[in-house]
């Protein structure tokens, strides 16, 4: 009997083991997959145990908090949908975006330090805690350039040229995070989509605002450029192309060709330089790659390197063509101008502090991105937009008593009236704010644009004084 | 003699360590009656084993001086989670425990040679029981095993098992040499006598009626593994194991076909993910729980086990495997090894054929209760409802094991003793 008992404990064990080999397979190899598991509700209800870190302004107001409504805890976006390209939303059934989305990591507190401290508190029972996020978006610019707008499409991006910080980035339409759950379906169907990040992943063909671009592309091959003399009859004949200004505005010089914003003279000045040029050129200000950012940002393109010669070498100069912007990007090339030819890395998050504010996680510092060009060049632009503001197509742009400098751009497109654009940067002097504004399918960009510009300039620069 | 008893206390103070460790993590945060109770738990569950060891010291002190200690183990594990779970059956549990360690103190003291002679007693007993669970039965998560008896429900088919290992024992140690003569015998074949043979068909019959009518098919699949078990014990022959499984392959197919609950617990099994929220949610929401614990765990008191159904009893293990991790779980899975080596060690041990038959049939059927419940859990294979040994919430199940204990100990002491 005791064989046979032998025999039955070792098929028994072989149960067992089978038992551990199985375990190990759910458990360790699919572990993962498992956790990670859409319809797995743990992420969730840690989520729901934790209280979720705030998102600040420049100036400690509340773009993101928490408040108690019938013993619940729920999400509060106090300025709403003008901020709301900054913090998108939080939502059960529809995800995180925005800030919300991508440091969730932090507002949920899952930093290591903190998350063992969260471990402690879980054990004694408290709620854990997330990390704060202070940015360097000023709210109340924030919500008049969000004002400025009044619900047509555009975007506008403003940043301090010195540094690199965003202190507005706005989109219209736009949409209150509160509503998400409800509304969420309704706006993703609706044209305009007030979902859709114009300022970051809206691509517009720049228009004139691209001769800033063309401009410093020139003098830094060419200083010289800049004491020549330049003829425009009116219109220029490209391979068969014609290209057409304003009027015949004859001669010119370096000055006044942006001041009327001639585009047979830029147009040629594109031509000068050869699509090999141009096109490094313009990738040193950020086009054909990434813009290193809190939030993502499309990618801003010239025409590859084949194409551009001629007809579409010509229209990517003056911002025509398959050339296509982000209004980041090109508030990135007002930034360089002001910047002396350096454009500082952009960021939205100043700091991230623990929830009782005691324990500082990350200090942004300013760093140069990009360098793609001279401080001699930069002083010369800067003389050019400058006036294109006093005396040129940007005379809706000034401010009282301060010197601004811009550009203007009207962007011809296939989808009705031009894209009023306008990007510019004050004071000139000592440049603390640079911008860029860009209106859909309305017209001028010295008429409809400039305006905007100039008062969100105004009021940066007053919010800038009190600091 | 003495000091072995000692080594036992040692391993108890161990155990208890281990359970005034995880009764802490949930006891600090807490006051009131809710601190009290957890202490009074604690304090209790810690000193009832000591008492049944101090107990052996002086009526059979040859038992085998790991099964308390392992069974401690079992329980503490279970007694910790419950006040994770559930604080309210936490205190019932305790309770339970209390009631299951006198009921082990009246088996030891009988003497377990005298239970041999009472063969037909036991199935008599057994049929009955089974029978009022089927007649007067509640039906719960669909299976009919429970019996309400005003404020308790009660169930017997925990309690049946033991009798019918018993019966088996007692039977099969008596008539092995019969069932060893074939009375037809072919060239390849044999077949014992219709008369021996058929209070063993009676088993098989009696497994398969539990299967049809109390829709209990884990109780019915562990009556008839450790029924096998036990025959192919006492007749050294896998004939009839092979033989007796073709029945139960036989059966089950019809009952496959003929039965709708049958044939959704083997379509949940295959595929679960194809109705997440319906039909497959209790074991997804195992697979789950056990996932997400890792291989350290979630950490005690850390996890969200609450999201799977009925986590207090037949999915403790999952809520283990969640806050214990794999270390954990496979710790436990451990302890049910070592008690299946130390429950065989003294079934070989045994001097009589009924010692032997009894402690091997009680070990089997333990273990592989153990077994098939941590195996649906996992979905190693498809789920059946009972309960994990000693872990799980329930007075029936806690006594019952405990009287098992019981068996156990009383073969091993008695068995030192000549």
């Amino acid at each position: 009997m005791n064989r046979t008992l032998r025999k039955t404990a070792f098929f028994i064990t072989g149960l067992y083991l089978l038992l551990f080999a199985f375990l190990t397979y759910v458990q360790i190899y699919r572990g993962e997959a498992l956790m990670a598991h859409p319809k797995n509700r743990r992420s969730l209800e840690l989520e729901k145990s934790t209280v979720r870190g705030n998102i600040y302004d420049s100036k400690g107001r509340l773009l993101a908090g928490n408040k108690q409504i019938n013993g619940r805890q729920v999400r509060v976006w106090p300025y709403g949908a003008a901020a709301a390209p900054v913090t998108g939303y939080v939502s059960e059934r529809y995800g995180k975006t925005g800030l919300e989305g991508e440091y969730n990591q932090y507002l949920l507190g899952l930093d290591p330090r903190q998350e063992r401290e969260n471990f402690w508190r879980r054990l004694t029972g408290r709620q854990m805690l997330g990390d704060h996020i202070y940015l360097t978006v000023d709210a109340e610019l924030q919500s008049l350039a969000y004002r400025l707008l009044k619900g047509r499409r555009g975007a506008v991006v403003v940043l301090d040229p010195a540094t690199g910080a965003v202190l507005a980035l706005v989109t219209s339409p736009s949409f209150d995070p509160a509503a998400v759950d409800t509304e969420f379906k309704r706006w993703q169907k609706e044209d305009p989509s007030p979902l859709f990040n114009r300022a970051l992943n809206g691509l517009y063909p720049p228009g004139s605002t691209m001769k800033v671009v063309t401009g410093a592309l020139i003098l830094e091959k060419d200083p010289a450029a800049v004491d020549r003399l330049y003829e425009s009859q009116g219109s220029l004949l490209v391979e068969g192309f014609v290209l057409k200004d304003h009027s015949a505005f004859g001669w010119l010089n370096f000055y006044e060709a942006y001041q009327y914003s001639s585009n047979v003279v830029f147009a040629r000045m594109g031509l000068q330089l050869g699509g090999k040029d141009f096109k490094e050129g313009a990738e040193k200000f950020g086009f054909n790659g990434e813009i290193p950012f809190e939030l993502p940002v499309d990618r801003s393109t010239t025409a590859p390197l084949k194409e551009l010669w001629g007809p579409e070498l010509a229209s990517e100069a003056i911002g025509q063509g398959k050339l296509l912007a982000t209004p980041l990007q090109m508030a990135l090339v007002a930034a360089a101008v002001a910047n002396d030819g350096k454009i500082m890395k952009p960021y939205l998050v100043s700091k991230i502090t623990d929830y009782e504010g005691k324990r500082e996680i990350y200090r942004a510092t300013p760093v140069v991105w990009q360098e793609p060009f001279s401080s001699s060049t930069a002083a010369l632009l800067k003389k050019a937009l400058v006036g294109v503001v006093e005396r040129g197509t940007g005379k809706a742009a000034a401010v009282p008593g301060v010197k601004v400098a811009g550009k203007t751009g009207t962007a011809q497109n296939p989808h009705g009236a031009s894209h009023a654009w306008f990007i510019g940067f004050a004071p000139a002097e000592k440049p603390r704010v640079a911008v860029a504004v860009i209106l859909e399918n309305s017209g001028y960009g010295g008429v409809e644009a400039a305006p905007v510009a100039a008062e969100i300039i105004k009021a940066a620069l007053a919010e800038g004084d009190q600091r | 003699m003495q000091l072995s008893r000692q080594e036992e206390r040692k391993l108890l103070f161990l155990a208890s360590l281990y359970l005034a460790t995880g009764i802490m993590v949930f006891y600090l945060p807490e006051e009131g009656e809710k601190a009290f109770r957890m202490a009074v738990s604690m304090v209790g569950a810690a000193f009832l084993p000591l008492l049944v060891s101090f107990f052996l010291d002086l009526r059979l002190p040859a038992a085998d001086k790991f099964l308390l200690p392992l069974t401690a183990l079992l329980t503490y594990t279970g007694l910790v989670f419950l006040w994770r779970l559930n604080p309210q059956l936490a205190w019932r549990q305790f309770f339970w425990i209390l009631i299951a360690h006198i009921f082990l103190l009246a088996v030891l003291f009988l003497d377990f040679r005298n239970l041999e002679r009472y063969q037909y007693t036991y199935i008599i007993i057994a049929l009955f029981i089974l029978l009022l669970a089927l007649i007067f039965g509640k039906e719960t998560y669909g299976a009919r095993s429970w019996l309400q008896l005003g404020l308790f429900s009660f169930q017997p088919s925990e309690f049946g098992k033991i009798f019918l290992v018993l019966f088996l024992s007692s039977f099969l140690a008596e008539k092995k040499d019969l069932l060893l003569l074939p009375a037809v015998k072919g060239r390849f074949w044999e077949i014992p006598s219709l008369a021996y043979l058929g209070p063993l068909l009676l088993m098989w019959g009696l497994s398969l009626l539990l299967l049809v009518f109390q829709r209990d098919l884990g109780t019915a699949l562990i009556f008839f593994a450790t029924f096998l078990t036990m025959i192919y014990v006492a007749t050294e022959r896998l004939s009839y194991v092979v033989g007796g499984l073709s029945l139960f392959a036989a059966g089950s197919y019809l009952c496959y076909l003929i039965f709708g609950h049958v044939r959704t617990r083997i379509e949940i099994w295959l595929n679960p993910w194809a109705d997440i929220e319906g039909k497959g949610y209790q074991i997804v929401q195992s697979l789950f729980a056990i996932g997400s614990g890792g291989v350290f765990g979630r950490g005690l008191g850390l996890g969200f086990p609450r999201l799977i159904p009925v986590v207090e009893t037949d999915f403790i293990f999952a809520a283990i495997a969640e806050e214990m991790g794999f270390l954990g779980a496979a710790g436990l899975i451990l302890v049910y090894l070592i008690f299946l080596y130390r429950g065989f060690k003294l079934a070989m041990r045994a001097s009589t054929n009924f010692g032997r038959l009894l402690a091997a049939g009680l070990t089997s059927l333990f273990t592989l209760q153990a077994f098939v419940i941590i195996g649906g859990v996992i979905k190693l294979m498809p789920l059946t409802g009972i309960t994990l040994p000693f872990v799980s919430y329930g007075g029936s199940s806690i006594v019952a094991n405990y009287v098992l204990l019981g068996l156990l100990l009383n073969i091993s002491g008695r068995e030192e003793e000549r």
